[in-house]
């Protein structure tokens, strides 16, 4: 058989060269999808870096057979907040656990997925979590994406705990697979409307005549029949419940046909730039009713781009603290730990909370199924979910302590700083309301609503 | 108070489609030269807003009294706008009217990009004080409501007697008309072209200018997302035709304010193109025949 120097070369150069492209095969998947270490400041930012689909890795053992937990959320977009408000606080409660030996000698790998809040990108995102990263638990979607998602998620028999999905389409889905440990739209709902018909939760007046104005995505329209229904049973007129357009360039027509239906106040359920479109608006139009915002507009980001005569005494709801959670002083250890963990200028952003609370229960009951020397799967951690949160066993109030207990055989009550995180049958907790007022171009607190005043 | 209501939301009518007409108008005028569709044409918009918030709210350095920062940031788009087409367009401009377009969505991802990779997707918008409306024989406005009215209305003007009353504008309209034409009678055609270029541009960015005004906050996809309107406008008044531009600006903003007023506010750009397939359906040249 002839062999020239011509074939030789050829054959060498194509077996190195197919050795060079598996060798960056190799690298990109150990180091191109995984980053290894603490990544908060790339999730802070919130910028492209950030929105990448890329597996971020918190031990740097980076072990084959970690244990995998994907984070579907907006990193890019509109929401990229929310992704980069949440991904510190997964990566630091995911710290503590390898810290503390991992799950059964198991690591446990942080893989984010970016959602762009388009149930589009969701549906691929998790596909990608649940069919190629395997993973055992998710923190995550939100609300604009959850409906998307749920089934895939269920139909794999994914756990499931969400710090930032309020949508009502979860009341009557949870409890097997997917939990949350933010409350739902419809205990919001309610409270909005309480607190609206009520001047003890509001600080001005009891609102009699209540406008609508709620924006055409899942995540507003939640909210809509909550609100309108509870007001209604309390005896309040809604003059106008009208669904507007997300993203328009004015919103002139809408406020007008708002105020013509003469509200004393207009429950406003729409995105911050839309909100502050809107209530500009209708300053310039001489509106001289109030307004009341939800969770997505009461925060300083709306009041920084609006003007304070457009917000004075506006009203806003926002989740409370809970009670047994600051009086022992947890609350503000959690937040000084998690601002010099993500290297924030204060800790108290939206979700935050919720988040350490979903990330410990889902630890602890990782734990609880090592421990009792099951196999970590995702239907044994979702079994283990409500066993690590309900009472009346012994109370904890964090991963170590909690997996500390756990080893030592007792059974654990998870009791978060977003309130005692017991979910009921459909996996919702029930949380306590602050209702919040606008002063001087500031969030200050009017009232305090407890969930059994809704 | 239904007439009030009428007269109130023909205001707004024409406060929209004042913003709408300068940009159409230079788009039409770049079309009228250049012969093609350029779908880069939007960031224009997003740029001339965006520099003008820097200008005057200090990202430069600079805190420049607000119509400054505007002319400023007017001036330095229309010079984008000649450097985009000598790069970008000018070297395939033989190649016919397909690959130019396809090549201007690309520049308009390539400019999109490269400003959401410098100041973010975060919503700005221009440091302009909150008024309430005036009453103006019983037609309420603010002050900058009547000054975005003023501010189309002289750019019309001026272009107007740019065309009509310069030699700039009778070349322009040679090249329009018939390239080939021009250059035999004398006319750099290409220079022609390239201040075209500069002239649509500059009012591209003035029409951001004006829709930042009026409808703060907004995005780096601003431009992108509105250009849809500008174009029915511009088709409507039938393509490459800057009077009939004007005349389609008013009427896709009449169409899109009565339409949300009377009909239902969640279809505000849908009332645009309804008027726009209606009036081509029975005049394909557009409301406004004629060459130019």
């Amino acid at each position: 058989m002839p062999f020239d120097r011509r074939t030789f070369l050829k054959g060498t150069g194509g077996v190195a060269t197919a050795t060079v492209l598996a060798g960056c095969t190799s690298d990109g998947g150990g180091s191109g999808d995984q980053t290894t270490g603490s990544d908060s400041s790339d999730a802070e930012s919130g910028d492209s870096d950030a929105s990448d689909e890329e597996t971020t890795t918190q031990s740097d053992s980076g072990s084959s057979d970690a244990i995998n937990l994907g984070v579907p959320l907006p990193f890019s977009g509109d929401y990229a907040w929310v992704g980069a408000n949440v991904l510190p606080v997964v990566n630091m409660v995911v710290e503590e656990i390898n810290g503390q030996g991992g799950i059964g000698g198991r690591d446990v790998n942080v893989v984010q997925a970016d959602t762009e809040a388009s149930p589009d990108a969701a549906v691929s995102a998790v596909n990608r979590l649940v069919n190629v990263e395997n993973v055992q638990g998710v923190i995550g979607p939100t609300s604009i994406t959850m409906s998307a998602v749920v089934d895939t998620l269920t139909n794999n028999e994914v756990p499931v705990v969400t710090p930032t999905a309020g949508t009502t389409s979860l009341d009557d889905r949870g409890g097997e697979y997917i939990f949350r440990t933010v409350s739902s739209d419809s205990l919001g709902g309610s409270a909005i409307a309480v607190a609206t018909n009520n001047q003890e939760f509001n600080s001005i007046q009891d609102y009699e005549r209540m406008a609508l104005m709620v924006g055409n995505q899942e995540v507003f329209q939640s909210f809509k029949d909550p609100v309108r229904s509870s007001f209604e049973d309390l005896g309040g007129t809604v003059t106008t419940a009208m669904d507007i357009r997300t993203g328009k360039a004015s919103y002139q027509s809408e406020v007008q046909q708002m105020m013509n239906s003469d509200p004393e106040i207009c429950v406003l359920i729409a995105s911050v730039e839309d909100s502050v479109k809107i209530t500009e608006a209708g300053y310039q139009a001489g509106y001289e009713g109030n307004w009341f915002l939800t969770q997505d507009q009461t925060n300083q980001d709306f009041l920084s781009q609006s003007e304070n005569q457009v917000t004075n005494n506006m009203l806003g709801l926002q989740a409370a603290p809970y009670g047994a959670a600051e009086e022992s002083g947890r609350l503000d250890e959690f937040f000084e730990r998690v601002t010099e963990y993500a290297g924030w200028e204060e800790g108290e952003k939206q979700f935050v909370t919720n988040t350490y609370d979903a990330m410990n229960v889902l630890g602890l009951a990782m734990k609880q199924v090592a421990v009792d020397g099951d196999d970590v799967t995702r239907s044994n951690i979702a079994s283990a979910i409500p066993t690590v949160a309900t009472p009346p066993e012994q109370t904890v109030t964090n991963y170590t302590g909690g997996a500390e207990a756990i080893e030592n055989g007792a059974d654990v009550d998870y009791g978060g700083l977003v309130g005692p995180i017991d979910f009921d049958e459909n996996g919702d907790i029930v949380a306590p309301f602050s209702i919040r007022k606008v002063q001087d171009g500031s969030w200050t607190e009017a009232a305090y609503l407890p969930p059994e005043e809704l | 108070m239904v007439l009030d209501n009428l007269l109130q939301t023909a205001v707004f009518g024409l406060i929209e489609g004042s913003v709408i007409a300068v940009g159409a108008v230079g788009l039409t005028l770049s079309y009228g030269v250049t012969r093609f569709i350029n779908f880069a044409y939007g960031e224009f918009l997003t740029y001339g807003a965006y520099l003008t918030v820097f200008l005057a709210a200090g990202l430069f350095g600079l805190s420049l009294p607000l119509p400054v920062a505007a002319v400023v940031a007017i001036l330095v788009v229309g010079v984008l706008g000649v450097a985009v087409s000598r790069v970008f367009f000018e070297p395939i401009s033989d190649r016919g009217a397909l690959p130019l377009l396809i090549t201007s969505i690309g520049v308009s991802f390539i400019l999109r990009n490269m400003l959401q990779g410098w100041v973010g997707v975060e919503a700005r918008q221009l440091p302009i004080p909150l008024m309430r409306r005036n009453d103006y024989f019983g037609i309420q406005l603010t002050d900058l409501e009547l000054g975005v009215i003023v501010v189309s209305v002289v750019t019309m003007l001026a272009i107007h007697l740019l065309l009509q009353r310069t030699m700039l504008g009778k070349r322009m309209r040679a090249t329009s008309g018939n390239r080939s034409l021009a250059e035999v009678a004398g006319i750099d055609t290409t220079e022609i072209i390239r201040q075209t270029w500069f002239i649509s541009a500059a009012a591209g960015a003035l029409s951001g200018v004006l829709y930042a005004v009026l409808f703060s906050p907004f995005r780096p996809v601003v431009g992108f997302e509105y250009l849809i309107v500008i174009f029915a406008a511009t088709l409507l008044g039938g393509i490459g035709r800057p009077y009939g531009a004007m005349l389609g600006a008013i009427c896709i903003g009449l169409a899109m304010n009565f339409g949300s007023t009377y009909l239902s506010a969640n279809y505000t750009r849908a009332y645009a193109f309804l008027i726009l397939v209606g009036v081509l359906l029975v005049r394909p040249e557009g409301i406004r025949g004629g060459e130019f």
